[in-house]
């Protein structure tokens, strides 16, 4: 054995109505499923399995590719061939998983990833030695354990800060795509940065019911964009760390627009908007990331190396990652300024 | 990837061949000693072919334990202690068994008799008895109609435990305890009342003095955390104890005989009523060499139910059965002289065993002793203890017990040679044995030694010279040596019994049937047997059928540990082999009137040397030679010849032969991230000879790449007693991004005891891969590593502080 895949009931809708009328029949109890290459890994080790499981795989509308518009239902193998979409989502799709779990695994899959936590990505076994993990089984994180809001109690049962470790979150949030969302009650878009929440188990602004249908780009000619992943081997891995900017540069060498995307930190891919005209909400807890704190004057000013440092050392002393996943979190806190500082030097050039 | 092979150095002429040591009586003449030196001419030895078993492995045909399907068979799984250290008050198993489906459970009282793979540690019982010592040990297992029933069933049973103090580091556990607080009942004599598993002290020559005559004495603290041996396959068993009242037992196990022994001591049978047979087996790299708790619990739960009973493991399960490399804290100083003279060493072992004795004995004396070589090494002290603690188990792990001091030695050797302003290499070479030599005070008898071919010829392919402290701040190259045992002289259990025994049979169809107990793991036991057979006969090599796997039909071999089948099993093969030769090249003398011993065995002909035209043809010769007799049968044999001197655990470390190994390594390190890229590896191994030279390239690449993840990547991470990182996504394994290009030279010494002058290259080439990566990090960056493995952030913390201090 024998990580046993519990029972449930797969359906195969073939077309969004479809799904949603199913869904809307089993109530809380369904997931839905795209690539299944994070879902069934979890349904494997037990955690919060459904009964019914719906197959997004058939429907054709979630997988249309174009420069403004990419479908949740796009395999990462097909986006990281594609010449349409900007060369950065690109090549950063190709650094996701492997070549074989990206041949199944899809964007939409990608940017819901469930949230990753060494207590929580665990068998049962495992979990329940420790006394079961908040986001599955239990009451208790054991990842910071002694941070209550009255500041005396030794649980925090007020949050999970399992760790978003979407490749492509980062860098699509930092390009300013927005999401579209399907439901019972009709289509909405919303921002991706604005997509996610600041709680390990909520994850995201969804409805009851509600399927992540596309991305939208909005016009990225003139900005350049990349992503820098840290992760233990260069295959495989989840990042541990991912850096992703998108920054608008004059001729003369001024910054007209720059946001930095934060990945594999925090419970969502953090966004440094230095425009400050897209604020992710403020969770007001120092064990959070708070991008605007103290962020330096960036826009207009020469993009020179001294600003750069300027930039990266904002991005190490704001960063907040959590000792969750592989590699210790100061580690990765320093990096996070070497990789912002790297990648925006490659942007300049 | 070239394949550069040095030249063929001819050593024919030296003592040991001339019948100096003993062993060499017991075989048959050498049917190639034609009085000349010339290289024999060979039929499949030196040619490079695929593994026997490889076509069945690649297209799937291969059955493995987990294939193995009965009528009726039950599935087994394994409740596992939640607790590090703690009393077992209570176990209820009421409701797990009243659940539909389940038709059998198992706890510790059941089975207490205690077993252990080495006589002097008997310290482990199928299942808890009384109390648990590691979170994953078994306390009960069920049998159910199905895997899905067994698992709902464990947590139906009931166990109430009292928690206790748990040892998670080392130190701790060399203290003095409170009885209850005991994690044995038996610890090292010396040290009564601690948890303590075995003690070793050795001191030789005057290292004392050594040390206040030397010139450079380097010493570090270096820190290895525990790996595991990351073979595919998981461990999977089917018992079945059948009608007619004995146990098969399916298992992949690399050493069935062990496992014969331990099951007939636990199930109180005679062991004629028991069958061990090995399954393929998908990797062991010393993880199956132990008899295991979930062997005895498979055949507990067969025993009760009458059914087959398959129990396989998942991969969590597999980390916490672990024997994986001890977590080691090691103390090193090596003395030199002012010509860069090795003249002393002190060292100093404390190796975490964790919950069982195992191999730990042979661990413990390893830590130590396999530092006498491959360099001259006149004074010695070495104090090694071995702790019980409430980790899983370490045990065997290629490369057993001589890695991580390797790493320490070789980094000393570094620090030396920076020192004395010497090129390592160079220090390197005026410190290396010599070949037909003792080292000075445990008498390893050191045969063949190419090792100074090899470093010369990867220092040539390396550019060396042109590379070592000249490569731009972040490129650097590094070298290790180090040297391993060829088959444990010693067996584990003391006996008169040869260490490998080998039967042939070839009947009127003309297949040669191979029966041994070396245990085919992939390394190509079965293929190195095959090749022995079939040069003596002269056949090809679809002619030879290897059958390994039942204890009911294969002759006892001690099986495939301690990289002792080609030299053991290989020279019983070809020991038998002979004797048919003997019956066939008589046979051919009979139908041609020619003298018996002119024929030579070739083609599948025998030919005879002074009339070329008089020939017969293999199938002729055998049907004369079976004629009134029947099938030809044949039995070979290997022993150690008597060896080593005569203090107290002077036995650990012998071997009849010694392979040799010279690694050098470039790499990149990125100076602001830590990270460390292997550029490329150039190898030298002298495994005596290549008998196929495929294979031998395969044992090494894959020597490296597993070295590469213990010297880059993989730890065994724990939270408590708890192992965090129990599966191939957080036990960072390389991948082949991470593995460079390497260039594998083999380097033929020709051993005079060797079959065909082979000796072992299965374990002695990973350890130096380490400290080579280490070495090179220093050139590259300035920075000595003494944490192992050397990831980013620890690299990066070396860097850090290097800077800070150097302000």
């Amino acid at each position: 054995m024998t990580m046993l895949l519990p029972q449930f009931e797969l359906h195969k809708p073939t077309s969004l109505k479809e799904a949603l009328d199913l869904a809307r029949g089993f109530g809380d109890d369904f997931d839905y499923l795209s690539g299944g290459t994070d879902l069934l890994p979890n349904y494997k080790c037990g955690l919060n399995a459904s009964a019914n499981v719906i197959s997004l795989a058939h429907i054709a509308e979630l997988k249309a590719i174009s420069p403004t518009e990419i479908g949740a239902g796009v395999c990462l193998r097909d986006l990281e061939r594609s010449k349409e979409v900007p060369a950065s989502v690109a090549y950063t799709a190709s650094q996701i998983a492997s070549p074989l779990i990206r041949e199944s695994a899809t964007l939409g899959g990608n940017l819901m990833l469930d949230t990753r936590c060494h207590f929580f990505n665990q068998s049962y076994f495992w979990r329940r030695t420790l006394g079961y993990c908040l986001k599955a089984d239990g009451d208790v994180c054991h990842v910071i354990p002694k941070i209550m809001k009255d500041g005396k109690s030794v649980t925090n049962s007020f949050t999970c800060v399992a760790t978003h470790s979407s490749d492509l979150a980062p860098l699509l949030v930092a390009l300013g795509a927005s999401c579209t969302l399907a439901g019972p009650a009709g289509t909405r878009t919303l921002k991706l940065s604005e997509f996610y929440k600041g709680d390990g188990i909520a994850r995201f602004d969804l409805q009851r019911g509600e399927i992540f249908t596309k991305v939208s780009l909005p016009n990225t000619s003139g900005i350049r964009s990349g992503y820098k992943k840290l992760a233990p081997r260069r295959s495989i891995d989840f990042p541990v760390l991912g850096v992703a900017a998108a920054l608008g540069l004059g001729k003369d060498g001024r910054v007209e627009s720059l946001r930095i995307g934060l990945g594999a930190c925090e419970t969502i891919p953090v966004l440094y908007d230095f425009s400050g005209k897209d604020k992710q909400a403020e969770r007001g807890n120092a064990i959070f990331t708070e991008p605007t704190k103290g962020m330096p004057e960036v826009i207009g000013k020469k993009l020179d190396d001294a600003l750069i440092q300027t930039i990266a050392d904002h991005v190490t002393r704001t960063a907040q990652p959590k000792l969750n996943v592989p590699m210790e979190p100061a580690y990765r806190k320093k990096m996070a300024g070497v990789f912002a500082r790297r990648l925006l030097t490659e942007l300049r050039s | 990837m070239p394949i550069v092979r040095t030249s063929r150095l001819s050593r024919n002429d030296h003592q040991l061949n001339k019948g100096v040591w003993t062993g060499a009586e017991n075989r048959a003449a050498n049917p190639f000693a034609n009085g000349d030196s010339a290289e024999p001419e060979f039929n499949v030895i030196g040619k490079r072919m695929p593994l026997k078993d490889a076509y069945k492995k690649v297209t799937g045909e291969g059955v493995y334990a987990d294939d193995l399907k009965f009528p009726g068979m039950l599935y087994a799984r394994i409740l596992k202690s939640t607790k590090a250290h703690a009393k077992i008050k209570r176990i209820d198993t009421s409701r797990a068994e009243a659940l539909a489906g389940v038709r059998a459970v198992v706890t510790g009282k059941d089975a207490p008799i205690k077993f252990g793979v080495l006589p002097v540690s008997q310290d482990e019982t199928a299942m808890a008895v009384d109390k648990v010592i590691f979170v994953g040990e078994p306390v009960a297992a069920v049998a159910a109609d199905s895997e899905a029933i067994a698992e709902q069933a464990l947590w139906l049973i009931e166990v109430e435990y009292e928690d206790l103090p748990a040892f998670l580091k080392p130190e701790e556990s060399l203290k003095q305890v409170a009885p209850e607080l005991a994690l044995k009942d038996k610890v090292e004599k010396a040290l009564p009342g601690t948890n303590v598993h075995k003690a070793v002290d050795q001191e030789f020559g005057d290292p004392t003095a050594a040390f206040k005559a030397a010139r450079a004495t380097p010493s570090g603290s270096f820190w290895f955390d525990g790996i595991n041996h990351g073979f595919t396959e998981p461990h999977s068993v089917v018992a079945h104890w059948d009608a007619d009242e004995r146990v098969v037992l399916y298992t992949p196990q690399q050493v069935p005989h062990y496992t014969h022994r331990a099951l007939a001591k636990v199930l109180e049978l005679p062991m004629h009523r028991i069958n061990v047979v090995r399954t393929m087996v998908g990797g062991g790299f010393g993880g199956k060499s132990d008899p295991f708790p979930h062997e005895i619990i498979a055949c507990l739960l067969s025993k009760k139910t009458r059914r087959a009973v398959k129990l396989t493991m998942d991969r969590e399960e597999v980390f916490l059965v672990n024997r994986g490399r001890h977590p080691s804290d090691i103390k090193m100083a090596l003395a030199f002289d002012a010509q860069g003279k090795l003249i002393g060493m002190d060292s100093n072992a404390l190796i975490d065993g964790g919950s069982a004795g195992s191999f730990g004995v042979v661990s413990t004396y390893y830590n130590g002793v396999l530092s006498n070589g491959p360099y001259y090494l006149p004074a010695f002290r070495y104090k090694g203890r071995r702790v019980y603690s409430n980790h899983p188990a370490s045990g065997a792990m290629r490369g057993h017990g001589s890695v991580n001091p390797r790493f320490a030695m070789e980094t000393l050797m570094d620090m030396a040679a920076v020192e004395l302003g010497v090129d390592p290499c160079e220090l390197r070479l005026r410190n290396f044995l010599p070949e037909m030599c003792f080292t000075p005070y445990h008498k390893f008898r050191i045969t063949s030694n190419g090792i100074r071919e090899g470093l010369a010829e990867v220092m040539r392919l390396s550019d060396w010279k042109n590379k070592w402290g000249k490569l731009p701040y972040g490129r650097g190259i590094g070298v290790g040596c180090a040297f391993y045992i060829s088959g444990s002289a010693l067996p584990i259990h003391w006996n008169k019994l040869p260490q490998s025994t080998v039967h042939l049979k070839i009947d009127m169809d003309g297949g040669i049937t191979v029966h041994s107990l070396a245990a085919e793991i992939g390394q190509g036991s079965d293929t190195v047997l095959a090749q022995m057979v079939a040069e003596v006969l002269g056949v090809n090599m679809d002619r030879i059928h290897v059958r390994s796997q039942e204890t009911d039909l294969a002759p006892i071999d001690l099986g495939s540990y301690s990289s002792r089948v080609t030299f053991m099993a290989g020279n019983a093969a070809r020991d038998a082999a002979e004797k048919i030769r003997h019956d066939l090249a008589q046979a051919a003398a009979k139908l041609t009137g020619q003298p018996a011993q002119y024929f030579d065995f070739k083609d599948e002909r025998l030919v005879c040397r002074s009339k070329p035209s008089v020939a017969v043809t293999f199938m002729e010769a055998l049907h004369e030679a079976q004629a009134d007799r029947g099938a030809l049968i044949a039995s070979g044999c290997y022993q150690s010849p008597p060896l080593g001197t005569e203090f107290k655990g002077s036995n650990a470390g012998l071997s009849p032969s010694y392979s040799f190994s010279a690694y050098i390594c470039e790499v990149d390190v990125d100076p602001e991230t830590g990270f460390v890229q292997p550029r490329h590896i150039w190898a030298a191994h002298d495994c005596g000879r290549a008998l196929n030279p495929m294979a031998v390239e395969g044992q090494l690449e894959g020597s490296i790449h597993m070295g590469l993840g213990q010297a880059l990547t993989e730890q065994m991470r724990y939270r408590g007693g708890q192992l965090l990182n129990g599966n191939f996504l957080d036990y960072k394994i390389p991948t082949p991004f991470e593995t460079p290009e390497m260039d594998i030279v083999i380097v033929e010494s020709i051993d005079p005891e060797g079959p065909f002058g082979a000796k072992e290259c299965g374990e002695g080439g990973l350890a130096p891969i380490i400290p080579a990566v280490g070495n090179a990090i220093y050139d590259a960056v300035g920075v000595r590593m003494f944490e192992v493995p050397m990831t980013p952030d620890r690299v990066l913390r070396a860097i850090e502080e290097k800077k800070r201090v150097g302000k």
